[in-house]
């Protein structure tokens, strides 16, 4: 794994060779089982992250639509009191 | 501040190897313990190998479990390590600052307990796409919206301006707890929009690579085929201008009257005294 992760983080950073035969050849170079250098080589990141046991399902949002706060209006208009703007109302 | 904890908030940025800052990296690094919210399973991996002690906030998601009490169970975590006088570092994915709530309550929290927290930037999705697409905010305009807040809110939408739409996957989503909702809720999303694009207007779907060897997905459609596009988490709306920009000839003629009188006082001004 740690292997891997060198790769990529090279790869990343743009110092190791990101296609053509020269990606092949950085692949067939490092010490990895079979199926490991396979999803490189196929550019396979799902099964990549199978093969190093990475979590199965990721979530990637940290933010929700409905949070706004009177003190983030930016001329200060918000909602009257009483009224429901932090609460989305739909039909 | 007079408490000794302290809370980094950090931006990974989007792409593994490809985004860390060196000063995010020394936050990490010098950090007692390191919470992490991240977008990849590999990108995780990559973290837990740059700190002994990297604690994921995955577990704290689930489907339809609300996300407003993941995200405050997120920041009760941090702020308890903060709590203990540790040094806590906070790693988002993209920048930890935009289209991330959680970062910016954490931040405040702890501030208002007395604790020093930063917040340090990083390469967002919004920075990738404008690469991606090859857009640049700046020549037309830009308006970005959470997708299911343009839905719930009464947005005023600019048609010659670029329209970014983030969280398209979930749109709608009342409950703020499913990982994707269905195409009549994109269906809704289309009659919202078609007040201001014609149908046939050409979108693109667009999903920043977050390994090197993946490449962004730039997948372009005519709006009409939203509804039935395959969408993530991850995906956002890029919706380009409709129209050309309208010259405003009032504010333009009272922006030439003020240029013609300031001239008028420099020549006053620099005319030789009689």
């Amino acid at each position: 794994m740690r292997q891997v992760m060198r790769f990529l983080e090279q790869l990343g950073a743009g110092v190791a060779p990101d296609g053509g035969a020269g990606y092949e050849d950085a692949v067939r170079s490092l010490l990895l089982e079979d199926q490991a250098r396979d999803a490189l080589l196929a550019r396979d990141g799902t099964r990549l992250g199978e093969l190093i046991e990475g979590r199965a399902q990721m979530f990637c949002m940290i933010f929700t639509p409905d949070e706004t706060d009177r003190e983030e209006y930016p001329d200060g208009d918000g909602p009257d009191e009483g009224e429901t703007e932090r609460e989305p109302k739909p039909e | 501040m007079n408490q000794s904890g302290r809370l980094d908030c950090v931006g990974l940025g989007m792409m593994l190897g490809a985004h860390l800052s060196p000063r995010a990296r020394t936050r990490i690094t010098q950090a007692e313990v390191v919470f992490a919210a991240v977008s990849d399973a590999i990108v995780e991996l990559w973290l837990q190998d740059m700190h002994p002690d990297v604690r994921s906030l995955q577990p704290l998601y689930a489907e339809g479990k609300s996300r407003r009490i993941t995200y405050t169970e997120m920041v009760e975590l941090m702020l308890t390590q903060v709590r203990t006088g540790r040094r806590v570092c906070g790693v988002f994915y993209g920048h930890p600052g935009v289209f991330a709530r959680v970062p910016h309550e954490a931040i405040a929290q702890a501030r208002a307990e007395g604790y020093d927290a930063v917040m340090e930037p990083g390469i967002s999705a919004e920075d990738c796409l404008y690469a991606d697409l090859g857009i640049d905010p700046g020549r037309f305009g830009c308006q970005h919206f959470e997708a299911s807040q343009f839905l719930f809110y009464q947005r005023r939408v600019d048609p010659s301006a670029y329209l970014v739409l983030w969280q398209i996957g979930v749109v709608g989503d009342l409950s703020v707890s499913r990982t994707g909702t269905s195409a009549a809720h994109r269906q809704l999303l289309l009659e919202r929009l078609a007040g201001d694009y014609p149908l046939n207007h050409e979108v693109i779907v667009y999903e920043a690579a977050t390994l090197p060897i993946a490449t962004p997905r730039c997948e372009r459609m005519p709006l009409y085929a939203l509804p039935a596009a395959t969408l993530a988490t991850a995906s956002t709306l890029v919706i380009p201008p409709a129209r050309a920009m309208e010259p405003d000839p009032r504010m333009l003629a009272r922006l030439r009257a003020l240029e013609a009188e300031a001239q008028v006082r420099i020549q006053e001004i620099s005319a030789p005294a009689i």
